[in-house]
């Protein structure tokens, strides 16, 4: 019981400062008269704030259950949804549209996001396919595949138009920045199913730290699993990245603090308490500070990470 | 979990004296591939030119552009990729982890974030000044990483030092991003050597770097057994009478000098690092004293490849952080699926 | 070969496995006899655990096929599988923190469906299995603080929580100190003689082997040299065959069982 009530005790107040802080303050009396109608903070909570929140937190839960699946299929407690390719294709993807003189930008960068997502994380899986995965041929081809899309971004940053490449570094900086209830409800109808799906795989995941020959002896199909897996993986990180753009550090560190508390069989749902707890205290932090919350995300861990390392008491 | 048991290391039949034969032939190739890339570049020189530029002391066009512009780019090259490659093979040997890199220590967040403070606060510029900046910048970050990650119990192990890492990275990096979105002028300044360049190196700052750097090469190569001993786990190594914590201060040091020293010279150049030890290690399998021994010329050698193949063939000056991963990530993609029955 | 046909509901006909250019397993035909503790013995690299692994559904056959119960493994799902076979790697792996109680659980895992919840049946059942390899105690403990030898139990509380008829070990004995080296084998034999069990293990040890199995195998360089009885077995001529060493075979006076004294 303590492992959910310690995120979502954190979340509650940090949702409700959320709401109620900002250019113009409100009180809590105020945020309530959003739900009566009152044309105001209608405007202010319900088309400003709302959505933001419901972004922050959709997003975190994205990425920390994204991070735990990525640990568990690549078997290591340092690997992040980046290392699929998610952010590099992602980044690259969105920086050739940014930079490229003509292209349409605006609503069809998330689209670009994600697409580079999936065609990275596709890749990644299609060249690590030997008559099946294994997981550290996906950690390798990651590495490889991650090192190309790298180069493309260098490049592009080393000799695009210098404030072409600011915009694109500020879209790679992850943000929550305009979030409104249309890109929210088609990141909810995405990310939910796949959210859910992850969870009713928690004895999977929870499972694949054991070897090969045991998990096909306890009868798992095991390729199938894998596939499946990154398959959620590659959905639940690329429309995180579509939303706000490359987020690193929540997927890394969100199940290490699940991990703390969590009996194995609730890890993923804590999981992604923690994620969105975590990029909520971010995006609040970087709303004060006018920065993007994917630079804040690693101020908001740094913290947790101590408290992290204190417990660390075996190798 | 441990760490360790993620990275099952390939099984190898190849007979002995290939693995020497190897490794002299790759040290043989490297004088060739110096000569092949001081012969490259935007003024055609011929090659008795360039020998005769190099012994007689004539001021000419060829002798400066042998000796201050050419030389010093090869020298360079050679020394960050050995260098990088080498410490690369530590890291992952120490930490048990083949995700492990030097940059997971900080080194290259910090000197990037050095870098960047340097030109945005105190406008200062030119390739020799930032240098120390970087390698300050990289010492101070692999410092603050090491005391953090031996906070509590147990010391320094893996795993705390690779979170340590990892969250100070992501925390430099967030400082650095903040900087450049604010200030368009040191963005301009600061990007082509983010990317990790070795073009405009003065001799100056080789003939600087250059003795840290074979320091720590010597060093490496000196301490391959005890590194060998340290990445089959603490219990075997301290059952074999090793002190851990010792050697694994030992080996931390090594990268600071080895990866700082390279980041300084180069920029915070990636992919050498984290590939080259796998390369070496597909190439000879998981005894780390070989895999050290083999990656020092490996990356030397695919430095040189990728700042001058290009150059070489269109002309065209594309930084080497760049160029790297366009030669050498397809060749590590193909490398691991060829081995990649061993990867089980 | 003198397989008692009918009473095997897992065979092996004819399979070669190999890898590359290399034959690890030849034209093999094993039966394997229903309700019988089978001992696979022989030399390093002769196929043992490859064959066990291949009597798993683990390996791609060259040639042949396995069976089980007339229907070739290939046919068969992995749960469904999983449900009639057990197999016990070699070096199986877990993480450090996960308890005991909780790995014994994992051998349920082709029991439950995506939304079947766990039931009292499958925690007695586990508690069975803990009970019987004598690591009830240590239920809490994570694997990572437990001896080799509680550690091996507690694997094999696992398969034996996978509740199938066939049991596959490849070397439960090893990591274990005599006693518990009995045990296990005690173990083996008593869930054979109880509970109608079949069990397959790669054994490294002639006397073990001798006095627990029903049967011995011996194999050399991927081939079957002889299989019977061990007191058919445990001959000087075939041991010298199989391990090229020089044997006397004595015979235990209080029950007649071949004791094998290797001196060179």
């Amino acid at each position: 019981m303590m492992a959910v009530a310690l995120p979502a005790l954190l979340i509650l107040p940090l949702a409700a400062l959320s709401l109620s802080w900002g250019d113009a303050g409100l009180a809590p009396g105020d945020v309530a008269a959003w739900l009566s109608g009152d044309p105001v903070a209608a405007v202010l909570v319900g088309s400003l704030r709302a959505p933001r929140l419901a972004a922050a937190l959709l997003v975190g839960a994205c990425l920390g259950v994204a991070g735990a699946i990525t640990q568990a299929v690549m078997r290591n407690p340092l690997a992040e949804p980046g290392l699929l390719g998610i952010n590099g294709g992602a980044g690259f993807a969105v920086m050739l549209l940014i930079v490229h003189p003509t292209a349409p930008t605006g609503q069809w960068l998330p689209v670009a996001g994600f697409a580079g997502a999936a065609v990275a994380a596709g890749a990644i899986y299609a060249l690590s396919w030997n008559g099946g995965t294994s997981s550290i041929r996906l950690i390798l081809i990651g590495i490889g595949v991650s090192a190309l899309t790298g180069a493309g971004i260098a490049f592009i940053t080393a000799f695009g138009e210098v404030s072409a490449v600011q915009r694109a570094m500020s879209w790679m900086a992850g943000s929550l920045y305009g979030s409104d209830w249309t890109r929210v409800s088609v990141l909810l109808a995405w990310a939910v199913p796949a959210l859910a799906a992850t969870c009713l795989l928690s004895r999977e995941l929870g499972l694949m730290a054991f070897d090969d020959d045991t998990l096909r002896g306890l009868g798992l199909r095991l390729q199938l699993m894998r596939g499946m897996m990154i398959l959620l993986c590659t959905l639940l990180a690329g429309a995180a990245v579509a939303m706000a753009g490359p987020i690193a550090f929540i997927g890394l560190i969100a199940p290490h603090l699940a991990r703390l508390s969590a009996k194995p069989r609730y890890l993923i749902p804590i999981t992604a308490l923690y994620g969105a707890m975590l990029l909520l205290a971010a995006d609040i932090m970087a709303r004060a500070l006018m920065l993007p919350a994917g630079i804040l995300a690693p101020l908001i861990g740094a913290p947790f990470v101590g408290f992290l390392l204190r417990k660390q008491t075996h190798e | 979990m441990t760490a360790s048991d993620a990275a099952p290391l390939p099984q190898h039949r190849r007979p002995r004296w290939l693995r020497g034969f190897g490794l002299i032939l790759a040290v043989a190739v490297l004088p060739v591939l110096a000569l092949w890339a001081l012969n490259v570049g935007n003024a055609a020189i011929s090659l008795d030119r360039l020998i005769a530029a190099a012994t007689g002391f004539d001021a000419s066009r060829e002798h400066v552009i042998l000796w201050e512009v050419r030389l010093p780019r090869v020298l360079a090259g050679l020394l960050v990729g050995a260098q990088l490659a080498v410490a690369g093979a530590i890291m992952q040997a120490v930490t048990a982890n083949p995700l492990a890199s030097p940059g997971l220590l900080g080194i290259n967040a910090g000197a990037a974030f050095a870098v960047v403070l340097a030109i945005a606060l105190a406008g200062i510029d030119g390739a020799g000044t930032l240098m120390w900046f970087a390698f300050l910048g990289a010492g101070a970050a692999a410092v603050a990483v090491y005391a953090l990650g031996s906070a509590g119990q147990g010391g320094a192990t893996p795993l705390k030092l690779a979170l340590a890492g990892a969250v100070l990275t992501a925390f430099l990096a967030s400082l650095t991003t903040v900087i450049l979105l604010r200030d368009q002028t040191t963005l301009d300044n600061v990007r082509l050597w983010s990317v990790g360049s070795l073009s405009g190196r003065p001799m100056a700052a080789v003939l600087a770097i250059g003795p840290w750097g074979l320091a720590g090469l010597a060093g490496a190569v000196l301490a391959s057994g005890p590194i060998m001993t340290l990445s089959l786990g603490s219990d075997l190594s301290r059952a074999l009478g090793q002190s851990i914590g010792l050697w694994r201060a030992i080996s931390a040091l090594m990268v600071v000098l080895l990866a700082g020293t390279a980041v300084a010279l180069a920029g915070p150049v990636g992919f050498v690092g984290l590939v080259v030890p796998h390369m070496a290690r597909l190439l000879v399998g998981p005894d780390y004293r070989w895999v050290i021994a083999y990656s020092a010329p490996l990356g030397a050698g695919l430095v040189v490849i990728a700042d001058t193949a290009l150059r070489w063939l269109s002309g065209v000056d594309i930084p080497v952080g760049v160029t790297l991963a366009l030669v050498g990530g397809p060749v590590f993609i193909a490398l691991v699926r060829r081995q990649g029955w061993n990867l089980r | 070969m003198s397989d008692a046909a009918g009473t095997a509901r897992l065979r092996a006909h004819a399979i070669s496995v190999g890898y590359r250019s290399r034959d690890v397993l030849h034209d093999l035909t094993l039966a394997v006899p229903t309700g019988q503790f089978t001992a696979l013995l022989g030399p390093n690299g002769s196929g043992k655990s490859t064959l066990l692994r291949a009597f798993a559904g683990l390996t791609t056959l060259r040639a042949g096929e396995v069976t089980l119960d007339g229907h070739a493994l290939s046919t068969l799902s992995r749960r469904r599988l999983a449900q009639y076979l057990s197999l016990l790697p070699q070096t199986p792996h877990a993480p450090d923190d996960l308890a005991v109680g909780d790995l014994v659980a994992q051998g349920r895992y082709p029991h439950r469906r995506l939304f079947t919840p766990w039931s009292s049946q499958d925690q007695a059942i586990c508690n069975d299995a803990m009970r019987l390899t004598d690591v009830d105690d240590l239920a809490a403990r994570p694997l990572g603080r437990l001896s080799g030898g509680q550690r091996q139990r507690a694997w094999i509380a696992m398969t034996l929580a996978q509740s199938a008829d066939i049991l596959l070990l490849d070397e439960p004995t090893t990591y274990l100190d005599i006693a518990h080296q009995l045990d296990i084998l005690d173990l083996l034999r008593r869930l054979v003689r109880d509970q109608g069990k079949t069990i397959v293990a790669v054994l490294h040890d002639i006397n073990h082997a001798a006095r627990f199995a029903d049967r011995i195998c011996l194999l050399k360089e991927g081939r079957i040299v002889s299989s019977g009885a061990p007191r058919d077995i445990i001959q000087p001529d075939s041991l010298k065959e199989v391990f090229s060493i020089e044997a006397t075979i004595l015979h235990d006076p209080q029950d007649g069982v071949p004791v094998c004294v290797a001196r060179r």
